[in-house]
């Protein structure tokens, strides 16, 4: 099937072993002899408090690991934390307080980083982190590159496989810009598979009282194929709970799901057959752990430094950004400042989410084609396929725009 | 035609009409009984289904055991609380304005609270009788909904009887019509209000209870749900139970037949449809007829303005400090700075339209984003002068087509009109990617302002002061004006007003031409300094937040809007390193207990400031007040008259 060993999931060692050489004088803000200061600015309060705070605790648990084995090259590695109370005039204030403290930003993931991408431009700070604004994702010093043009069909064309005689189907949204301005791609890639839409995506408002309506025009159309595009988990159960309730029970019920464990606590089995096409499964399947050193580390260290914390995909974003950003420092050598790391991290050849994801190009920002898929069954996440490792064969990258 | 289909829909709209109906008789009931339109009725339901969650899910308690004590002792204890030690104290006889901010203040103590005691979790809560269904045709049915559609048809029957035919239910309304004349008769004010204080809150528990299984328990969602059901009570002029639900029902109805027929293929209407809500209560805002009758309004008990020559040195003084405190600060207080001044305008822009003419607006952010929106879409090439001449007349003209309808309404139905507008806005205009250039936010660039460039945060700081400082200027220059003196007697009596021959039609257009041009300057500049923008900068409850503030600090002030300005800005400064829950609910529990605090005096706490400096500004020459003037000019009495007026209604003056 095409099956390869991802780096994590191959069982090699996730964390960077202690680096012998000797660490310069400082040429830069955050960096003593001592020390390497980084920030992650997350949603900590506002509306949606503790939002992307998993960001946060993900990259400092990284860290914890990191420093737990003597730092890079003796510096102890300290992460701040900036909020931005989902406003992006705070986040800006935040970057601004931030900025001239640290070396860079490892694992920042918010909403409203819109109000400090032309700083990020103007500073040339490094920034090891995807930036949820699409306009970011190019700028000369954020790592990894992101495309926003192309898409992986892979998981689409896999569900193809396993079901070829559905073809009716239809795109659910939650009605929020970040959703929107990400629907695209994943639109065109499930047409490519062989799919076809009923009805132009269908925007649903997050705070509708009830989604009967909706359920029953895709029953009424005839739709086996329902795919749920949101950030929110609550879409998700409620649209799952009027499904139920009119027993529609459609071929292939997917979406990008399984980024925290809350699916499953708020409806336990009744969320059996659902598909996740989002690499983000590896800590909610307990048998991951004994499968790959990289979860085990991923999972042990976070519970390690924030006990009983919910783990969700901005844990496994923040845990990524720092491996990378580890990698970059180890790289650099013992003179670290902006530029070397900005160099180092220009030379890195993979981005893999610290051995828990999926690896790609940072470089291109191109996506890859390796996926795996879970499926809820019993009440909890579970590997569906491939057995182990990723699956890579399956599928095209998409040029969508 | 599919008649199932159509069926079908109009079965699923009664359904969720029930929920909104549940929801806005509990709004009605309250507003009957006590005259308050309650802003935290949603907000008293969620923390009440937590309640219920916390005793039949997490303790165990059998439902019934745990519905009864959280509808019939924990719910009717809230309501009786809030009346003895809020609402006694600082509604009655109040202004709008002072009401809307108690239950704004309200609403996100209670949330604050909320995530204090339970987190951010989210939660199911079962429904009652759960796995139980039927079916009509080939639509399944449960329970539970069958239970809400009853319990909101029982409700509104329930309470209509008990308000026409109870001497309790009589006395309710009469109550707020007038305590007085009830005290003669024998009834006890006080009594009858904790009672409907203690109904309205069992009736938010019981909607939040009925509605949690569908939403989740999520402390926003819950909260702010009951917005939508704002159209319904409306339909039912807050007063009429039957109206409220019929209200609910076209409501409901109309949002599951345009989810089955309206087409998904254009953005604008797919935008529109979430937005249908609020459509409605826009229509049936449009539709009310204006009832005329005598109106019982306090005056602001505001400061005389001060005179132009002191605001001249005091203006001229901050602007001299802000260049050398410039250089001091660091660039990320630079941008706290700038952010404040920024700030001190849109509020002053609010302070012209609600302080000075009574006109309540809950839509200031979105002017604000409109503005910033078509700095984002005018040519780089223009120069900001012009840009910011476009941006604000546009703007201001917005302004004018939000009044058009408005100047037939007033208090809290002005209020709710502009909450519509806000929230369409958010779905329509600031949601749309064909607005946004197809991204989630939209690049605005930094300006230079006559040769200035202010791409660093120092000089923007500068000009943003220099802003402020000329926006305090108009603000000050309007009161002291002929058209002010008009604002306010429009604001203290507008029907007095109309018979005296002003016209007052023309002067709130032209407050709200005015304050739009002002919010829209001020979004250029705030485009300016974020450099993007989006839909996120200006959600609805972010101009709840400016009014707020600029209540505790003083509505009709330009130190109340300074002040509020800096403690906005300075609060997420404090709360920095509180971690956890505890921290999350911080920020809205000091907001909403400081306008608890502080909504009763216009002056807010400025005006405490103001009375306690004084003795020392009277030693200031600049300060000094003027010989051969009026005192009542420069108001040195430390405590300033609140005028309460019965506002003049002439006897054949068109009645």
């Amino acid at each position: 099937a095409g099956a390869a060993g991802a780096a994590g999931a191959a069982g090699g060692p996730a964390a960077p072993a202690a680096t012998a050489c000797s660490p310069s004088a400082a040429t830069s803000p955050g960096v003593t002899q001592r020390e390497v200061k980084t920030a992650s600015i997350v949603t900590d309060s506002g509306p949606l408090p503790g939002a992307t705070e998993g960001s946060y605790r993900g990259a400092a648990a990284y860290f914890a690991m990191v420093n737990s084995q003597g730092g890079v090259c003796g510096r102890k590695l300290t992460l701040l934390k900036g909020d931005d109370g989902l406003d992006p005039a705070r986040a800006r204030g935040e970057f601004l307080r931030l900025q001239p403290q640290v070396l860079g930003f490892v694992g920042a993931f918010s909403v409203a980083d819109s109000g400090y991408i032309d700083l990020i431009e103007k500073t040339k700070i490094p920034y090891a982190s995807l930036t949820v604004d699409p306009s970011g994702r190019k700028l000369p010093t954020v790592w990894p590159k992101r495309t926003e043009d192309k898409v992986s069909t892979g998981p689409y064309v896999y569900l193809k496989k396993e079901h070829p005689d559905v073809t009716k189907t239809a795109v659910l949204y939650a009605d929020v810009g970040a959703v929107k301005a990400n629907l695209d791609g994943t639109v065109k890639a499930i047409q490519k598979a062989g799919f076809q839409l009923v009805e132009p995506p269908i925007a649903v408002g997050v705070a509708d009282p009830d989604y009967t309506g909706t359920v029953r025009n895709l029953q009424d159309k005839g739709v086996d194929f329902v795919f749920i595009f949101s950030f929110e988990v609550n879409m998700h159960v409620r649209f799952n709970r009027n499904m139920k309730q009119q027993h529609y029970e459609p071929k292939i019920k997917a979406a990008n799901i399984a980024f925290n464990d809350r699916f499953s606590q708020l409806l336990g089995k009744d969320g059996d057959g659902w598909e996740n096409v989002d690499a983000y499964l590896p800590f909610l399947d307990p048998a991951e752990k004994a499968r790959s050193k990289a979860v085990n580390d991923f999972v042990t260290w976070n519970q390690r430094l924030f006990p009983g914390q919910q783990m969700d995909l901005f844990n496994v974003s923040g845990w990524g950004a720092a491996a990378y950003f580890v990698e970059a420092l180890q790289k650099a050598g013992g003179d670290v400042n902006r530029a070397s790391i900005l160099t180092a991290l220009s030379q890195l050849p993979k981005y893999d989410d610290g051995g828990v994801g999926v690896p790609f190009d940072p470089h291109t920002g191109e996506p890859t084609r390796c996926f795996t898929m879970a499926r809820h069954e019993g009440g909890v996440w579970k590997r569906s396929y491939p057995a182990s490792g990723l699956e890579c064969g399956l599928g095209e990258i998409l040029k969508y725009k | 035609m599919d008649f199932e289909k159509l069926f079908v829909f109009l079965t699923i709209g009664v359904s969720v009409s029930a929920i909104y109906a549940v929801s806005a008789t509990g709004l009605v009931v309250t507003y009957v009984t006590s005259g308050v339109f309650n802003f935290a009725h949603g907000a008293i339901g969620m923390f009440l289904a937590f309640t219920y969650w916390e005793l039949s899910v997490n303790r165990g308690w059998p439902v019934p055991v745990a519905l009864a004590v959280t509808l019939l002792v924990i719910a009717p204890a809230i309501g009786v609380a809030l009346d003895v030690l809020v609402m006694r104290r600082l509604v009655q006889g109040a202004s709008v304005a002072t009401k809307l901010v108690v239950t704004l203040a309200l609403l996100v103590v209670f949330q604050g609270g909320a995530i204090l005691i339970w987190g951010i979790r989210l939660r199911t809560l079962p429904e009652l009788f759960p796995g139980h269904d039927y079916s009509v045709f080939s639509l399944v049915i449960t329970w539970h909904q069958t239970v809400t559609v009853l319990a909101a048809a029982s409700v509104a029957f329930g309470l209509r009887t008990l308000f026409k035919r109870t001497r309790l239910g009589v006395a309710m309304r009469a109550v707020v019509d007038n305590p007085e004349l009830c005290s003669v008769k024998g009834i006890s004010a006080n009594v009858v209000t904790a009672t409907s204080w203690a109904l309205g809150a069992s009736l938010a528990g019981l909607a939040a209870i009925l509605i949690a299984p569908g939403l989740n328990l999520e402390v926003n969602t819950l909260s702010l749900l009951v917005v939508s059901a704002y159209a319904a009570a409306v339909v039912g002029r807050l007063q009429s139970l039957p109206a409220t639900f019929v209200g609910a029902l076209i409501l409901g109805v109309s949002q599951q037949l345009a989810v089955g027929y309206l087409p998904t293929s254009n953005e604008w209407l797919a935008n529109l449809r979430p937005a249908l809500p609020f459509v409605l209560l826009f229509v049936a805002l449009l539709l009310r007829s204006e009832h005329r009758l005598p109106e019982r309004l306090k005056t602001h008990a505001e400061p005389a303005p001060p005179r132009v020559r002191t605001t001249l040195v005091v203006g001229a003084l901050v602007v001299a400090a802000a260049v050398p405190v410039s250089g001091w600060l660091s660039p990320s207080n630079l941008l706290i700075g700038s952010r404040g001044f920024l700030f001190a305008c849109i509020v002053l822009s609010l302070v012209l339209l609600t302080g000075l003419s009574g006109q309540v607006s809950l839509m200031q952010m979105s002017f604000v984003g409109l503005g910033a929106v078509l700095a984002g879409k005018l040519p780089p090439s223009f120069p900001f002068p012009v840009t910011l001449a476009i941006a604000g007349v546009v703007t201001g003209l917005v302004g004018i087509v939000v009044a058009l309808p408005a100047v037939r309404l007033r208090g809290i139905y002005l209020a709710l009109s502009t909450l519509a507008f806000a929230i369409l806005m958010d779905n329509i205009v600031f949601g749309n990617r064909n607005v946004l250039g197809g991204g989630t936010t939209l690049r605005v660039e930094r300006p230079s302002l006559f040769g200035l460039d202010l791409s660093s945060e120092r000089s923007l700081f500068v000009v943003l002061a220099i802003v402020a400082v000329v926006f305090a200027h108009v603000f000050l220059a309007v009161r002291r004006s002929r058209f002010g003196r008009l604002l306010t007697a429009m604001r203290d009596a507008p029907n007095a007003c109309q018979t005296l021959g002003m016209n007052v039609t023309r002067a709130k257009l032209q407050v709200f031409f005015l304050s739009a041009l002002l919010a829209g300057v001020a979004g250029v500049f705030f485009g300016g300094l974020q450099s993007r923008v989006g839909q996120l900068d200006f959600l609805y409850f972010r101009s709840l937040t400016v009014l707020l503030v600029a209540t505790i600090f003083g509505i009709t002030s330009v130190s109340g809007a300074f002040l509020g300005a800096a403690f906005f800005v300075v609060l997420p400064e404090l709360t920095r390193h509180a971690d956890s829950s505890g921290g999350q609910a911080i920020q809205p529990l000091v907001i909403g207990l400081l306008a608890i605090a502080t909504a009763r005096r216009q002056e807010g706490v400025a005006g405490r400031i103001r009375a306690l400096l004084r003795p020392i500004l009277r030693r200031v020459p600049a300060f000094r007040p003027v010989a051969g003037r009026p005192s009542r000019d420069i108001d040195l009495r430390d405590e300033p008259a609140t005028v309460t007026t019965e506002e003049v209604i002439p006897v054949g003056a068109g009645r």
